[in-house]
Order: C-alpha cells, then sequence, then structure tokens
C-alpha cells in the first residue's frame, strides 16, 4: 500500500491544504515574469520560481490563508530577489549615473533660456492618454520601454514602482545614497515617458527616433 | 489676432517665469513628488512655473499616468513571458522529490 486511504478529517485537511505542484500550474508563469522582469535572466528566473516554491512548501504550515496563495508566494519570492539585490549591492557598484545623462541635456539645451524645454524634446500632448491603460498595446508598448531602461536603472525602478518599496528600504538593499537613487528614479521616468510618447502616444504620427 | 495677443503677453509671462524654477528644476521636482524624498506637497513657486509652463504640466500628468500604470504592471503583463514546459516539469519533480 502506497498511500493512505483518506478518511473524512485528512480530506478535509486535504481541501485547505495546499498542494505545491499545483502552484507550479497556477502561479509558475507569474512567479516567472515577475522574477524575470527583475533579474533580466531567464536561468535565473526559473531557479527563483524553484526556490520560491521550495520555501512555502517548507514553510506550507506557516500559511495561514489569510491572504491568496499568490500574494503569498509573491512575498516569498519578493524577499528572496530583495536579498539577491542586497548581495549584489555589497559586491558591485550599483549606480548607473550615466544613464540619460547625455539625454536629460539636450532636452534642457535652450540658449534663450537655459535649463528650460528645448522645443524639440519638450513633452507634447499624449492623445487618448485616458483610456491608455484600458488598452493591451499600450501595455506592451509599456512592457517593451521598460525593458529598454539598463538593468541597474530598470531594478530600481521595478523596487520603487512596481513594488512600491520605500526608497530608505531600497537605498539600504542596494547600498546606494538617497541622491543616487533618486537621480536613477528621475532619469527613468525621463527616459520611459520619452519611449512611451514616441511608441506609444505618436506612433501614428512618424515621430519616431 | 491670437498671435497679436501672444506676442504681448509675452514679456509679461517671461517676467513671471523669471521668478520660478526652471523648467529641469520643475522636472526634478515631479519626480521627487513619488519617492518621498522631500514630502508629496508642490512648492508655490512651482505652481506658478506650472500654470505658465504647458510642457512641464503636461510633463507632471504623464509622470502620474506612467506612476499609476507602473502600479499595475505586475497584474497585467502576465501573459508576456511564461515559465517553460521543461522548467515546469523540473521544479514539480523537485518539489516531489522535497515531498518526500
Amino acid at each position: 500500500m502506497t498511500e493512505t486511504e483518506p478518511g473524512n478529517a485528512s480530506a478535509a485537511d486535504a481541501a485547505i491544504r495546499p498542494d505545491p505542484e499545483r502552484w507550479v500550474d497556477n502561479h509558475g508563469d507569474y512567479l516567472f515574469h515577475f522574477a524575470l522582469s527583475r533579474v533580466r535572466d531567464a536561468t535565473k528566473a526559473e531557479d527563483f520560481v524553484q526556490e520560491t516554491l521550495l520555501a512555502g512548501l517548507r514553510g506550507m504550515d506557516r500559511y495561514q490563508g489569510r491572504s491568496s496563495e499568490r500574494t503569498w508566494l509573491g512575498g516569498i519570492l519578493r524577499n528572496k530577489l530583495l536579498d539577491h539585490f542586497r548581495t549584489l549591492g555589497r559586491e558591485t557598484s550599483f549606480t548607473d549615473l550615466d544613464f540619460y545623462a547625455d539625454e536629460e541635456e539636450r532636452a534642457f539645451e535652450n540658449r534663450a533660456f537655459p535649463d528650460h524645454w528645448n522645443a524639440a524634446h519638450a513633452p507634447s500632448e499624449w492623445s487618448a492618454a485616458g483610456d491608455a491603460l484600458d488598452r493591451e498595446e499600450f501595455w506592451k508598448v509599456f512592457h517593451s520601454c521598460s525593458g529598454k531602461l539598463p538593468d541597474r536603472i530598470a531594478r530600481v525602478f521595478l523596487l520603487r514602482e512596481v513594488d512600491r518599496i520605500s526608497s530608505d528600504e531600497i537605498c539600504a538593499t542596494l547600498n546606494i545614497s538617497p541622491n543616487n537613487l533618486w537621480v536613477m528614479l528621475h532619469r527613468a521616468r525621463m527616459a520611459l515617458r520619452r519611449c512611451l510618447e514616441i511608441h506609444w502616444f505618436n506612433a501614428d504620427t512618424g515621430d519616431a527616433e | 489676432m491670437k498671435r497679436f495677443v501672444s506676442r504681448i503677453l509675452r514679456p509679461f509671462v517671461l517676467l513671471l517665469a523669471a521668478g520660478t524654477p526652471t523648467c529641469r528644476r520643475v522636472v526634478q521636482q515631479a519626480s521627487q513628488r513619488f519617492d518621498s524624498v522631500t514630502g508629496t506637497s508642490i512648492p508655490l513657486r512651482t505652481r506658478a512655473h506650472l500654470l505658465i509652463c504647458s510642457a512641464c504640466a503636461r510633463y507632471l500628468r504623464q509622470l502620474e499616468l506612467i506612476h499609476e500604470a507602473s502600479g499595475k504592471l505586475a497584474q497585467k503583463d502576465t501573459s508576456l513571458s511564461k515559465l517553460p514546459d521543461a522548467s515546469r516539469t523540473r521544479i514539480k519533480a523537485r518539489l516531489r522529490c522535497e515531498k518526500s
């Protein structure tokens, strides 16, 4: 006999007890995508998914069912990624302050009024901005634009804007100064805004770089 | 006519603009609003700048849209990358192994 015949108690237990293999089917894509968008390496992202689910399996008894399985597993993955970034922060210089510096200079290159918008770079009106978030195409462009950010900038941006982790925690995790964090976020936003303007909001006007 | 009025008003707008931060500074402050570094309120002089500078006002609105979109990114783009089947099988096997 290989399996215990389920009695009433064990059947009820099974009903509320999560099945780790089912997690792979139900949450595997979500966790993989979450990890991939942050580490940008498919093999590493797969490892993170595996480590997350193994940690979930080991800590299953502590899962009280107060949050959804996905939220709970996402929390485990998030902590694992933060540990990973913490190690990276200790090992390497995490800043990437050159990113977009030239473009920022060009954006405010104005002989008559220094540090005011250069007419060619000033933000144009975004038509149909109101319903952009409801359109699938917008999300493809948004994802593509955020994917163009350099790794470190993207990591900082995702931690701050997507995961909504506080600036203080990001600075502590990545071992960077608040000012460097701020410059990286500022340039990430400028670059993302410009990319969206070109590839989504003005795509049909042919205003491409 | 519109051009004539705009020409007349231009010196006054420039005079008012001279008392407000530069566009570069306003754009920097716009970004800081989302990071709780200096709080979320917009300084009075910056507000005055936003009243007369349509490009900066647009920039701020667009940053708010990006901020809103970023918050929804995790739910919106799960269809874009899938856990490969081979990896799925490997992870299931590893979980089985761990369970037994």
